[in-house]
């Protein structure tokens, strides 16, 4: 203890820049450990609440949907041709297609739960 | 935050990637590592290509490294000019080239992937303090092949969860890093502590 109160009197900034450091550990560790428990606790993020920046690949594979039906559903709520080259997230194809994006993610997760229960039966 | 990374990438494909990693090695606020995950993500998915993605973040960060270098070395030849003046000065910039020419190869490896927030400081230092090109690039190389691989091989593994492994890692960096700073800095006030009394 007496050590320590050397150490603050001699060198303020840097014993308080340790103190903070120390917080710092404790704040990451903390984080660390619940996020690390979260994951665990729900490992694989299934039927993700689509959203306007996925693209139709990435919902396929968090839904579980085989790629061909993904694009055959794509094309039926769409009407535009499967893609081809660069990616392009849902909100470039709705606004291609002009649909209103919202809409376009309300009609495809109807569509994907159509076909998961229709898949299962 | 994700979305528009995310969104980045559909549009301007491996170029950002490139961009983010060269950028984030020069103290540029980028998030390059959720950058990476998303990417190995898309490559996951088949929107990308796992070699492109991989290639592009690599060649980024050992670019944006080499800059840092390079600026730390013409740095360095003003801190020269600066320390000629003073002997204290120059003993502490003697005592600095010593300790980089004994740890720096490591100090770089590491700093590129387990203390990431170090690495374009450490790029500079290294660059500064004369560490010798070839040693730095041999270690930076080495480094950031594992920090490449680990981000963009963790988004392709875990595909549509990147983010929440994102979430984990940064933290678990943020984590090491200042663990390490704390023990560093712990122990040299432990040793002046003991050093004052012995003094006394």
């Amino acid at each position: 203890m007496k050590r320590a109160l050397t150490v603050w009197k001699r060198h303020p900034f840097l014993t308080a820049l340790f103190v903070g450091l120390l917080v710092l550990v404790v704040f990451f560790g903390w984080r660390t450990f619940h996020k690390a428990r979260d994951f665990w606790d729900h490992p694989v993020a299934t039927n993700q609440p689509i959203q306007g920046w996925m693209t139709p690949r990435y919902v396929a594979e968090s839904w579980h949907i085989d790629k061909p039906d993904m694009f055959r559903i794509m094309h039926e709520l769409t009407d535009m041709p499967p893609p081809d080259g660069k990616p392009q997230p849902l909100d470039g194809i709705a606004t291609a297609a002009g649909i209103p994006p919202q809409e376009l993610i309300e009609k495809l997760t109807a569509a994907l739960q159509d076909y998961q229960s229709g898949k299962h039966d | 935050m994700t979305e528009y990374l995310f969104g980045l990438v559909t549009d301007y494909g491996v170029w950002v990637i490139f961009a983010s990693t060269f950028l984030s090695c020069l103290l540029v606020p980028m998030p390059s590592s959720l950058m990476m995950l998303a990417s190995g993500a898309m490559a996951a998915v088949g929107d990308m290509v796992l070699w492109q993605v991989a290639a592009s973040a690599f060649a980024g960060a050992v670019l944006g490294d080499q800059s840092g270098y390079q600026i730390g070395r013409r740095a360095g030849a003003g801190l020269n000019r600066l320390a000629k003046g003073s002997q204290s000065r120059q003993q502490l910039l003697a005592r600095a080239h010593t300790t980089v020419d004994k740890h720096g190869g490591i100090g770089v490896f590491l700093s590129t992937w387990l203390f990431a927030p170090l690495g374009p400081w450490v790029n500079m230092v290294a660059g500064a303090t004369r560490l010798s090109w070839a040693r730095f690039t041999l270690w930076d190389t080495l480094g950031e092949t594992i920090w490449v691989t680990i981000y963009v091989g963790l988004g392709f593994a875990f595909s549509t969860s990147f983010s929440a492994v994102g979430e984990i890692l940064s933290n678990a960096i943020g984590f090491v890093t200042s663990l390490a700073a704390a023990i560093a800095l712990g122990a040299w006030l432990l040793h002046r502590a003991k050093r004052a009394k012995s003094h006394r």
